[in-house]
C-alpha cells in the first residue's frame, strides 16, 4: 500500500506547464503560415505528440505513478501505432 | 436443415440470410464471446485469486444490466421494422448500408453488448492486479486467472474499434454519411480493416478462457504438476498479443494489398506457435500421471483432439494460396465451427461438468454425463467433418441452394445435427436432475489443488472466511 | 488487506485508465479512418480543411488547456484540504467548458448555416474528398463535444461532492478520477485540432 502518499504537484509547476503547452500551440498555427509541403503534417503531428506526452506526464501524474500504469499507457500508445502500420501496409503499397 | 436436400425445402432465401445472420449474431455476441469468459470468470477467477470479490462489483453489476439490454435488443431486431437484418454477422459494408432490414437494431445490440464486455474485461484486470491473496505472486496464480487476464486486455483494446466502426455504420445510414459507401467516396475495404481488428481478436477472447479451463483440468485429473507453467502463462499473453496483430487473415480475397497479405500470413503462422505450445504442454502433463477418468476429463480430451483439427485447418486458411482456393467456402465455416464449438463449446461443457459440483455442491450422473459427452463428439464430428470435404470440393458457405455434387456432404451433415442436439438433450437433463436432486458433493470431489477446492460447495457469500496466504504455486501435487 | 470494506484508491485509478485506454482506442480507430481517407485524397482534404474556422479552433485549444489546467490544481488544492479554492478551480473548469461548447455551438451553425451539414443538398455535389472531410469533421467534433459533456456532468458531481466534504483531503480519487477523464478530452482535441483545422 505504498500508494497512499501521493505527491502533490505545486501550483507553480501547472503553471509553467501550461505556459509551455501554450507556446507550443502557438508555434503550431504559427508554422501553418509558412508553406512546408510534405513536412507540414510531420511537424503538426511532432508537436502535437510531444503536447501530449506533456499532458500525460504533468496533469495526468503518469511521472509520479506507479511503473505498471506508465507501461500500460506506453503499450496502448505502441498498440495504436502498430495497427497504424499494418493498416498503412495494406494502402501504401495497393 | 434447410441444406438437407437440394432445392429449396422451407426457408426462403432471404429468410435463410436472416436465420444465418441472427444464428451469428446471437452466437458470436451472446452466447461465445461472454459464454466462459463472463460465466466462470466471474464465478471462479476471484476465489482462485484468493478474493473476496472482483473489484468492482457495482460495475459488474451494471455490465450485466447492460449485457440483458443488448440481448433484448438483439433479439428485438428480429421483430421489428422491416425484417431481420440479412447480412452475416460481419455487417460488410457496403450492402449492410444499403439493406432495407433492420441492420441498426442489430448494430446496435452489439454496441452495446461490446459496452458490457468491456467493463467486465476492465473489472477482471484491476481485480487480477489488485486483489490478489497475500504470497500470490503472478506466477503462482492459477493458470486459468492467467488466461483470462489475457482475455480481459483484448477485450479492453478490441472492442472500442468495433464499437467506433459500429457507430460509424449507425451514422452512415441515418445522415448519408459515406464513411464507407462507394458512391461517396468511402471505402468498404476500411470497413473490413475495422471490423476484423476487433473481431479476430474476439476469436481469441473465446478461445484463450477455453484453454484456461483445460489447463485447469488436465493437472487435476492427471494427478502431475502442470508441465511448462511459465510457458502455457505465457503463450496466453503470447497469443492475445499476436493475435490482435493478424485481422488482415480474413481479408486476403479482399483486394488487399499482397505486401499486406503476405504480412498478415506471416503473422498468422506466428500465433501457431503459441497455441501449439500449450497443446504439447497439457500432452506432456498428462505423461506418466495417474489419470483418473471422469467426465470433465473426457470432455477435455475431446476439446484438445477438435482444437487440433481446428487449429492445423487454420494454417491452411492461413497460407496465402491455399486460402484462395478455399475461401468463404464451407471449409472456412467447419474451420471456425471446430474451433468456436469444438473448441470454445467443449470446454464449456469440460468447465460445466468440473465445477459443477463446487458451484451447487451436488454431484451429476457419471455415466451419463460420459455418454453425453461421447454422443456430442460424435455429432460433432458428424456434423462438420463433411463441411471440410463439400469446403474444398467448392460449396461457397452462406448459400441456402447448391448443386447436386454436394448433396452427400450436406445430408451426413444434417444427421450429425440430430446426434449433437440428443446429446445436448442429454447433458441438460443431467445437470438440472442432479442441481435439484444429487447426490451431495464433498467439498474436493476431484482432488484439485487450485483454492476454489479449498472452500465450501457451494461457496459462502464472501468466498474466504479468511483470506488465505500462499506459499507454493498451484499444481503441486506431489 | 483484512477487513472486508476496504478501499483500493490505486486499484479505482487503474481502472479508471484503462477506460481512459478504450477511449483512446475509440478515437484510434476514428483516426486511422482519417489518416487512410486523407491519404486517398490529400488535394480535397487541403481545399476542404481550409474552410474551417482556424481562430474558433485556436481559441478552443486555449480554452480546452487551462481548463486542464485548472482541473489538475483542484487536486493540489483538495490534496492541501484547501477546499474553498478546489471548488472555485472546479467551476472555473466547468465555466471553460461551457465557453468551448458555445464557441463550438457558433462554428457548426455557421457551417450548417452555408448548407454544410451531413446530409445536404451541398455535401452531396462535393468533391468526394471534400465530403469525407466534413463528414469526419461533424463525426470526429462531436463525438468529442459528447465527451465534452459527460466530462462536464462529471465535474458537477465532483463540486456537489467537494462541497458536501464527500471528496476530501484524504479520499479524493474520484476527484483524480475526474480530472483524468477531463486530459481525456484534452489529449484526443491535441490531436483533432492540427488534424481538422491546421494542415491546409
Amino acid at each position: 500500500m505504498t500508494m497512499n502518499k501521493h505527491h502533490i504537484t505545486d501550483y507553480k509547476t501547472y503553471g509553467w506547464v501550461l505556459a509551455i503547452l501554450l507556446f507550443l500551440t502557438a508555434l503550431t498555427v504559427y508554422i501553418t503560415w509558412f508553406d512546408l509541403k510534405a513536412l507540414t503534417i510531420a511537424a503538426a503531428l511532432v508537436i502535437a505528440s510531444v503536447k501530449v506526452t506533456i499532458v500525460l506526464t504533468y496533469f495526468m501524474h503518469l511521472k509520479y505513478d506507479s511503473l505498471v500504469l506508465r507501461l500500460m499507457v506506453a503499450m496502448v500508445f505502441l498498440l495504436i501505432a502498430l495497427v497504424f502500420v499494418l493498416t498503412f501496409f495494406d494502402y501504401l503499397f495497393r | 436443415m434447410e441444406l438437407a436436400q437440394p432445392g429449396q425445402d422451407f426457408l426462403s432465401a432471404q429468410s435463410y440470410n436472416a436465420v444465418f445472420t441472427v444464428h451469428g449474431v446471437i452466437m458470436i455476441f451472446l452466447v461465445v464471446i461472454p459464454g466462459l469468459a463472463a460465466v466462470f470468470g466471474n464465478l471462479f477467477m476471484p476465489i482462485m485469486i484468493g478474493a473476496r470479490d472482483v473489484s468492482f462489483p457495482k460495475l459488474n453489476l451494471f455490465s450485466f444490466y447492460i449485457y440483458m439490454f443488448g440481448a433484448v435488443l438483439a433479439v428485438i431486431s428480429l421483430f421489428i421494422g422491416k425484417g431481420a437484418p440479412d447480412t452475416g454477422w460481419t455487417f460488410y459494408a457496403p450492402y449492410s448500408t444499403q439493406s432495407g432490414s433492420n441492420v441498426i437494431a442489430a448494430v446496435l445490440a452489439a454496441f452495446v453488448l461490446g459496452f458490457s464486455s468491456i467493463l467486465t474485461g476492465l473489472n477482471f484486470i484491476v481485480t487480477i492486479h489488485r486483489l490478489r491473496a497475500p504470497g500470490m505472486t503472478w506466477f503462482k496464480m492459477p493458470l486459468f486467472p492467467w488466461s483470462l487476464y489475457a482475455t480481459a486486455w483484448i477485450q479492453l483494446l478490441a472492442t472500442p474499434i468495433v464499437g467506433i466502426t459500429l457507430l460509424m455504420l449507425v451514422a452512415e445510414r441515418l445522415f448519408k454519411i459515406g464513411f464507407f459507401d462507394p458512391n461517396l467516396g468511402g471505402d468498404p475495404i476500411l470497413f473490413q480493416h475495422l471490423f476484423w481488428i476487433y473481431s479476430h481478436p474476439a476469436v481469441y477472447v473465446m478461445i484463450l478462457p477455453a484453454m484456461g479451463v483445460i489447463t485447469e483440468i488436465i493437472p487435476t485429473f492427471a494427478k502431475r504438476k502442470v508441465f511448462g507453467y511459465k510457458a502455457i502463462a505465457l503463450s496466453s499473453v503470447a497469443i492475445a498479443a499476436v493475435g490482435y496483430l493478424v485481422w488482415g487473415h480474413h481479408m486476403y480475397t479482399a483486394g488487399m494489398s499482397g505486401t499486406a497479405r503476405w504480412f498478415f500470413s506471416f503473422l498468422t503462422f506466428i500465433v501457431a506457435v503459441p497455441s501449439a505450445i500449450k497443446v504439447f504442454n497439457w500432452i506432456s502433463t498428462m505423461y506418466k500421471g495417474s489419470i483418473s477418468l471422469e467426465p470433465p476429463f473426457y470432455f477435455a480430451m475431446a476439446f484438445i483432439f477438435n482444437f487440433m483439427i481446428g487449429g492445423l485447418t487454420g494454417l491452411i486458411l492461413g497460407s496465402l494460396a491455399t486460402d484462395i482456393h478455399v475461401h468463404d467456402t464451407a471449409f472456412v465455416v467447419a474451420h471456425f465451427h471446430y474451433i468456436i464449438f469444438g473448441g470454445m463449446g467443449f470446454a464449456f461443457l469440460a468447465a460445466l461438468h468440473y465445477w459443477f459440483p463446487k458451484i451447487y455442491g451436488r454431484m451429476y450422473n457419471h455415466k451419463m454425463a460420459n455418454w453425453s459427452c461421447v454422443t456430442i463428439f460424435v455429432g460433432f464430428t458428424v456434423l462438420y467433418f463433411p463441411q471440410f470435404i463439400v469446403g474444398l470440393q467448392g460449396m461457397p458457405r452462406r448459400y441456402f441452394d447448391y448443386l447436386p455434387q454436394f448433396q452427400t456432404g450436406h445430408f451426413i451433415s444434417a444427421i450429425g445435427a440430430f446426434i449433437l442436439g440428443i446429446g445436448f438433450v442429454l447433458v441438460f437433463m443431467n445437470l438440472v436432475r442432479s442441481a435439484k436432486t444429487g447426490k451431495i458433493a464433498e467439498s474436493n470431489p476431484w482432488g484439485g489443488l487450485t483454492l476454489e477446492w479449498q472452500i465450501a460447495s457451494p461457496p459462502t457469500v464472501e468466498n474466504f472466511d479468511e483470506i488465505p496466504v500462499i506459499t507454493e504455486g498451484p499444481y503441486e501435487y506431489k | 488487506m483484512i477487513h472486508t470494506e476496504h478501499r483500493d484508491d490505486f486499484g479505482a485509478k487503474m481502472g479508471m485508465w484503462l477506460f481512459i485506454f478504450t477511449e483512446l482506442l475509440l478515437f484510434g480507430g476514428l483516426f486511422i479512418v482519417y489518416a487512410v481517407y486523407r491519404s486517398q485524397y490529400p488535394d480535397d482534404f487541403h481545399i476542404a480543411a481550409s474552410q474551417l474556422n482556424t481562430f474558433i479552433g485556436t481559441i478552443n485549444t486555449i480554452v480546452l488547456l487551462v481548463s486542464s489546467m485548472t482541473v489538475a490544481m483542484s487536486i493540489t488544492a483538495i490534496q492541501k484540504g484547501n477546499k474553498k479554492l478546489a471548488m472555485s478551480l472546479i467551476a472555473i473548469t466547468i465555466i471553460f467548458a461551457l465557453v468551448f461548447m458555445v464557441n463550438k455551438y457558433f462554428e457548426w451553425g455557421a457551417k450548417v448555416h452555408h448548407g454544410i451539414y451531413p446530409g445536404s443538398e451541398l455535401m452531396l455535389t462535393l468533391k468526394r474528398g471534400e465530403l469525407l472531410f466534413f463528414s469526419l469533421y461533424y463525426f470526429m467534433t462531436g463525438l468529442h463535444a459528447l465527451h465534452i459533456i459527460v466530462g462536464m456532468i462529471i465535474l458537477i458531481v465532483a463540486f456537489v461532492k467537494v462541497k458536501n466534504s464527500k471528496i476530501n483531503n484524504s479520499d479524493y480519487v474520484l476527484l483524480e478520477n475526474g480530472g483524468l477523464y477531463w486530459h481525456l478530452v484534452d489529449l484526443i482535441w491535441i490531436f483533432l485540432f492540427p488534424l481538422l483545422y491546421l494542415i491546409s
